[in-house]
């Protein structure tokens, strides 16, 4: 099974105020303020992946109409580890299975 | 040939969707193949076959010459899951002796083949043995 972990994005930024020349500094004897120092971190909600179908097959490929069974294999993960729904159709839209 | 088509879908919605073919054959339909019998010499033969359900196959047959039934009344042939077909065959306005077409003792498997276009076995009876007769759907 496919497993991919969830990801966070994280960005962070800081930013720091120095004493440069006058600004911000009352004089030259004087000490300057200490100095600050600010950091912001973003975390963003991890984003939902959509489902993976691995292999779909059917077996047998063939067979007599109305009288051979075929089975339907799927190997099917989420990336989000989501409980998924499986919906089997035939190409004029009816619905065989449900899972 | 039919598409299956499987969607997957998580709980937010987000889905995939991949297909599948699978393929149903049918004895159902016009079958030509070509025959030589004692009383109707070489001759284009025509199968003209329904297939209902639990497997059971009725029609008529045609060679040009002659004609007759498939399947009569009270004993229709049969086509199996394994693609094994047996069908008793009847003449009209003869005395001739009934035939089957049926797989040949020395074969296995389907007769029918994985397109559903060719049907491939023997007739036994009518005075032939083991006549082989390879039918091509029309």
């Amino acid at each position: 099974m496919l497993k991919v972990q969830k990801s966070y994005v994280t960005s962070v930024v800081s930013v720091m105020v120095m004493c440069v020349g006058g600004l911000g500094c009352k004089d030259s004897s004087t000490p300057s303020s200490p100095s600050t120092t600010a950091t912001t971190a973003t975390a963003t909600a991890p984003v939902n992946g959509a489902p993976v179908i691995n292999s779909v097959n059917v077996t047998p490929d063939w067979g007599i109409a109305a009288l051979q069974q075929h089975a339907f294999i799927s190997d099917t993960s989420d990336p989000d580890d989501d409980t998924l729904t499986h919906r089997w159709e035939d190409s004029a839209g009816a619905l065989l299975s449900v899972l | 040939m039919k598409e299956i088509t499987l969607t997957v879908q998580d709980a937010d919605g987000l889905s995939t969707s991949s297909s599948v073919t699978v393929t149903s054959v049918s004895l159902t339909g016009t079958w030509a193949g070509h025959v030589r019998m004692p009383s109707a010499g070489s001759n284009p033969m025509m199968f003209f076959l329904t297939q209902t359900a639990g497997g059971l196959v009725t029609g008529t047959w045609d060679d040009s010459n002659f004609d007759g039934v498939l399947g009569p009344p009270g004993e229709p042939g049969t086509v199996s899951q394994d693609g094994e077909v047996r069908i008793r065959g009847k003449w009209n306005n003869t005395n001739d002796d009934d035939f089957y077409f049926e797989r040949a003792s020395s074969t296995t498997g389907s007769m029918i083949d994985s397109t559903g276009t060719t049907l491939t076995g023997e007739i036994n009876g009518s005075g032939v043995s083991h006549y082989t007769m390879i039918f091509t759907k029309q």
